[in-house]
């Protein structure tokens, strides 16, 4: 659930100071044209449910901050302190910040050192540390293996949290702040942006040289069937950029499209002279079950004499495999395959011919390869 | 009382006739051995009418006899019976797993950093198919299932190795006492595998064994005391508590020794931290001959550990403990340590600090050097356990520790290899353990087939049994898999349907986990993926072998407090990445057969075979996981 609200926000601030201790302690006012965001988030530390009432601000060019408690502590024993957490306008951690004068604190009371903040940046910004699938239970057993509670009694999970993935003696305060920085508030914020956002916003988010930002713009346009003309080419235009995530995503928001508007998408993707690319398509056209129109294979014979790894090839052939009656001009044009010096490509052409309606010329064609190439077959 | 081989063919003699009293007293410095020497007896069988006497002797001849049946010698027999060796494995108790059996229910853990695949794994995963509910006298049951099933492979429990014939330096035959049938076994066998942690077999057999620490300056271990003394790691019996719900009563039993608890608490590690399974620290030692001590140890752990509990429940200190009651507490203590033979190789401290690498690896190991104190509960001023140090990464472990120096036909896996008690500290964990029997089942088998010993095997066929292991689906650092009978490393081309990580051309690559950020796999974007591989000229092909995904960060071993499993939100099931489905295809003269089908699989390593094939490619289908959306493989083997 999300309250959006836009306001002053020193009156808001005042009228929230009796009910929320952890807002209260900590804020400084950075600007008057905030908007803060009333979120509810259980963190997965927190014990009960009493805290989940969570404060989020969104600065005027759209980024996001809370104001957290560093550490849920099991064995009340460790000192909590407020840390501001920063995240861009998808949900993207990036940085934390400190009130002068407030250190973290680690085992035994003494206080985070500039190699170990450091290190918590390293941890915060990398969203699949081990932290991420392991539950607070974890935590508590695993630190009791490090300060010895073993052998039968291990609790200690098979993920390595030594010196490279945590930090020595703040292993709570990691996990908490960890769980703040890229827990569920990261999907809120997204929902936050995503609702705000139109399709030109969106369009923008394309434009950016992010590739996150460009992911988040495709889930969004795929989420809510935005096919129009501009979009469906802004999209497709960004498979081009290096990312097989991005790629992955672009064809699976044109898979989502209506039949008419993913063939012709697939198609002109598959118009390329790049390999990798077509495979991509085959495989999209092969797992939708495209329905093979005359118009469909006029695009793919066009492209048939710039086949050349085995791989889309065998694809292609396994797509036309989903006909069963071929004419005579489906028919001749894949002769030219069995002329390939790739065994692989010409024989696999060779079984597809072997059994489809074929005239004397093309049995004669096919013969002279049986014998030619028998070793191989 | 090692026998000589002149008794043995004496007493064998007789078993043709075997109502005849049998003459087993040929040597007369033999006291006690004849128990099966029923002559005496009288008796009437009254169905047939017929005065006899019973036949308690029986000669058994096998290939490879493993003694013990905890996780080492499980993994030993099981490994050398599908190698092809004609296998007994040996058992003198009721149950199945040694430590990690109900009589004990020590937690079949492994090295933090990673998980242990192959046999160990195998067994782990089954147990969630059977026991989801994470029962001990099931898990009992459940290993008596895997083992009963396998090929080639013969148990009898019960049955305890109480001596050894020699022929030289070589062990003849184990002399075995059936403790539930009056029998006296005589079992031959080319090659013996000690998995019983004590190890009695062997140390009658005349191998070199070890106990005690070791001094600092033996092995340049730091952790190890200056001078060298008796010591070994101490011995426990393990609880289970149950919450009734309303105030539960405990009176102490009339040996129950008090509890110095203020002494005690005076470490952290002996502190009250849960009250569910049983304390670690209640441990007693013995600083001379640990084996000598069992029964009086028993007592005493017993006296200590309802000493505790009277405390808990009746000090007035643990009001969370009123509504508790013990719902079970084991008889039968498990062992640490006793004795260790000794191999051409003593694995070290530094071995596991360092981390060095082995030309001979067979496994791995990572717990850090979890050393308890020497008297245990009986020496509350030294913390209960050191916990010195742990390898940061998992640590290699050698084959030359697992046979004897001077008995030429013995290899040991488990707890009694050879190491150092500081090295010991580290390897004990049960998956370690484990590794190691995989190794020496396997190496016996490879020894049986060429007609040598493991030392020679160490030296010539290396190799041969490294790539073994790693087809197996064992893990061993820093040894990709080069065999080269494997076809799909010769295939011309290796493809596969859209992926969302990792290549195809990965599978056959010969390593079969990803080691951090450096990936081995092929996972496919959804399911119904397919796998493809080509060769020009057509290949003969009988088996396709798959490694699929288990994840091995994450732990799989039930736990007697199944509360635990649940609060740390363990899967409490076949890991969801597994292959479930899958078929595979063999395209002949342009056709492609189904030459295989894989159905509700829960294996890691996914083994098909069938009619040769002569073929120019073949084709797996992933059709169905255990529940995870792509299709994940590690590694693809074809051979002929
Ligand atoms: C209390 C305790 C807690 C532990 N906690 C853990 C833990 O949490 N995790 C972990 O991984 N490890 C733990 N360990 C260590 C681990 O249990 C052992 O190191 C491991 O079980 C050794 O395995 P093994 O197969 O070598 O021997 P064992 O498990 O000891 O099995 C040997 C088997 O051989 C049988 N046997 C013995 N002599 C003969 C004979 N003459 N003939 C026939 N059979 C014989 C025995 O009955 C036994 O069943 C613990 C150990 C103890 C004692």
């Amino acid at each position: 659930m999300i309250f959006i609200k836009l306001r002053n926000i020193a009156l808001f601030l005042c009228l929230l100071l009796p009910f929320n201790k952890l807002v209260a302690a900590d804020i400084t006012l950075s600007s008057q044209s905030e908007k803060v965001h009333q979120v509810i988030y259980k963190h997965p530390a927190q014990k009960d449910s009493s805290q989940m009432n969570q404060t989020l601000f969104e600065t005027p060019d759209k980024a996001f901050y809370m104001d957290v408690v560093s550490v849920y502590c099991f064995a009340d024993v460790c000192k909590i302190d407020t840390v501001r957490i920063y995240w861009n306008d998808i949900g993207k951690y990036q940085k934390f910040e400190l009130k002068p004068g407030i250190n973290l604190e680690k085992a035994k009371g003494e206080v985070f050192t500039a190699p170990d903040y450091k290190k918590l940046q390293l941890i915060l910004k990398d969203e699949n540390s081990p932290f991420k699938n392991i539950s607070i239970d974890n935590i508590i057993s695993t630190q009791q293996t490090e300060y010895g509670d073993i052998d039968a009694f291990s609790g200690a999970t098979a993920i390595n949290l030594d010196e490279s993935v945590s930090i020595k003696g703040a292993v709570l305060t990691v996990y908490t702040l960890w769980h703040w920085a890229n827990g569920g508030l990261v999907s809120m914020i997204r929902k936050i942006t995503a609702d705000a956002a139109n399709s030109m916003d969106l369009i923008d988010y394309l434009a950016n040289k992010d590739v996150e930002h460009k992911l988040f713009a495709i889930e969004q346009l795929t989420k809510r069937k935005a096919y129009d003309a501009l979009l469906l080419e802004s999209v497709k235009s960004q498979y081009g950029v290096e990312s097989q995530k991005l790629k992955r995503s672009v064809i699976s928001y044109l898979e989502n499209a209506p039949e008419e508007v993913y063939i012709n998408a697939i198609m002109d993707l598959f118009d390329s002279d790049n390999s990798k690319q077509r495979i991509d398509c085959l495989q999209s056209l092969i797992v939708s079950d495209t329905h093979l129109t005359v118009d469909l294979y006029q695009k793919l014979y066009r492209q048939l004499c710039h086949q050349k790894t085995y791989h889309e090839v065998d694809l292609l052939f396994t797509l036309l495999e989903k006909n069963t009656t071929f004419s005579d001009e489906q028919i001749d044009p894949l002769f030219i395959f069995l002329t390939n010096s790739n065994i692989l490509i010409s024989r696999r052409a060779y079984w597809f011919l072997e059994n489809k309606n074929i005239n004397k010329r093309q049995e004669k064609i096919l013969k002279e390869f049986l014998k030619k190439n028998s070793e191989y077959l | 009382m090692k026998r000589r081989d002149f008794f043995v063919k004496g007493a064998l003699g007789v078993v043709a006739t075997s109502l005849l009293p049998v003459v087993a007293s040929a040597a007369p410095s033999i006291i006690n051995t004849n128990m099966s020497d029923r002559s005496k007896d009288k008796w009437l069988q009254v169905g047939s009418g017929k005065r006899g006497i019973p036949n308690r002797e029986q000669i058994i001849d096998v290939d490879i006899l493993v003694i013990g049946a905890g996780m080492a010698g499980i993994s030993a027999a099981v490994s050398a019976a599908r190698h092809g060796a004609k296998t007994l494995l040996i058992q003198d108790r009721p149950v199945l797993g040694g430590n990690a059996s109900s009589e004990m229910r020590v937690t079949v853990n492994g090295a933090p950093q990673e998980r242990e695949t192959g046999i160990i794994e195998e067994i782990l995963i089954e147990n969630w198919v059977y026991n989801k509910q994470e029962s001990y006298p099931v898990w009992d049951h459940v290993l008596y299932n895997y083992i009963t099933r396998q090929p080639n492979l013969k148990l009898m429990l019960n049955t305890q190795a109480i001596d050894a014939v020699m022929d030289g330096d070589k062990i003849k035959s184990a002399i075995c006492w059936g403790l539930t049938n009056e029998t006296e076994y005589t079992i031959n066998a080319s090659q013996f595998i000690d998995c019983s942690g004590d190890g009695l077999l062997a140390a009658i057999a005349g191998a070199e064994y070890r106990t005690g620490r070791e001094g600092k300056d033996e092995f340049n271990e730091s952790y190890a005391p200056d001078q060298p003394d008796g010591w070994t790691m101490g011995e426990c019996i393990m609880m289970i508590t149950k919450d009734m719900g309303r105030p539960m009563p405990f009176k102490a039993p009339d040996y129950a020794l008090p509890f110095d608890y203020e002494t005690a608490f005076k470490d952290k590690h002996r502190r009250l931290k849960q009250l569910k399974e049983g304390f670690w620290w209640i441990e007693v030692c013995d600083d001379y001959d640990i084996i000598a001590k069992r029964e009086d140890t028993r007592h005493k752990l017993m006296a200590y550990f309802y000493g505790v509990w009277d405390y808990i429940k009746n000090s007035g200190n643990h009001p969370e403990a009123d509504n508790l009651a013990l719902d079970w507490i084991g008889s039968i203590p498990g062992r640490r340590e006793s004795r260790r033979f000794m191999s051409d190789y003593i694995l070290t401290q530094n071995d596991i600090l360092k981390n060095p690498h082995f030309e001979d690896a067979i496994g791995f190991g990572g717990w850090s050097l979890d050393e308890h104190n020497p008297g245990g509960i009986e020496n509350l001023s030294e913390p209960a356990s050191y916990f010195h140090q742990k390898s940061k990464e998992i640590y290699e472990v050698p084959y030359g520790i697992l046979y004897s120096k001077n008995i030429e036909n013995l290899s040991f896996a488990g707890r009694n290899a050879s190491l150092t008690h500081i090295a010991l500290s580290s390897t004990r964990i049960i998956s370690t353990c484990a590794l190691m029997g995989q190794a020496v089942g396997t190496g016996a088998a490879i020894c049986l087939q060429k007609g040598i010993n493991p030392r020679e095997l160490r030296k010539k066929h290396m190799d041969e049994l490294q790539e073994q292991l790693l087809r197996d689906d064992v893990f061993i650092p820093n040894r990709p898999a080069v065999d080269t009978n494997d076809l799909a490393k010769k295939a011309d081309e290796i493809m596969g349907s859209s992926t969302v990580s990792g290549n195809s051309k990965f599978l056959i690559d010969g390593v079969s986990r990803d080691r951090g950020e450096e990936i081995h796999h092929w996972e496919s974007n959804g399911l119904d993926a397919e796998l493809q591989l080509e060769w020009k000229k057509p290949v003969k092909i009988s088996r396709v072998e798959l490694k699929g995904d288990t994840n091995v960060l994450r732990k799989i071993m039930m736990h007697k407090n199944p509360q635990k499993n649940i609060q740390q939100k363990q899967i409490l099931d076949v890991p969801p990445e597994l292959i479930k489905t899958a078929t595979v295809e063999a395209r002949v003269r342009g056709q492609w057969v189904e030459v295989a089908k894989i159905e509700e699989n829960i294996t890691r390593l996914i083994k098909t075979s069938f009619d040769q094939v002569k073929t120019t490619a073949i084709r797996v289908k992933l059709k169905e996981t255990w529940g995870y959306k792509n299709a994940k493989l590690f590694e693809i083997r074809c051979y002929s």
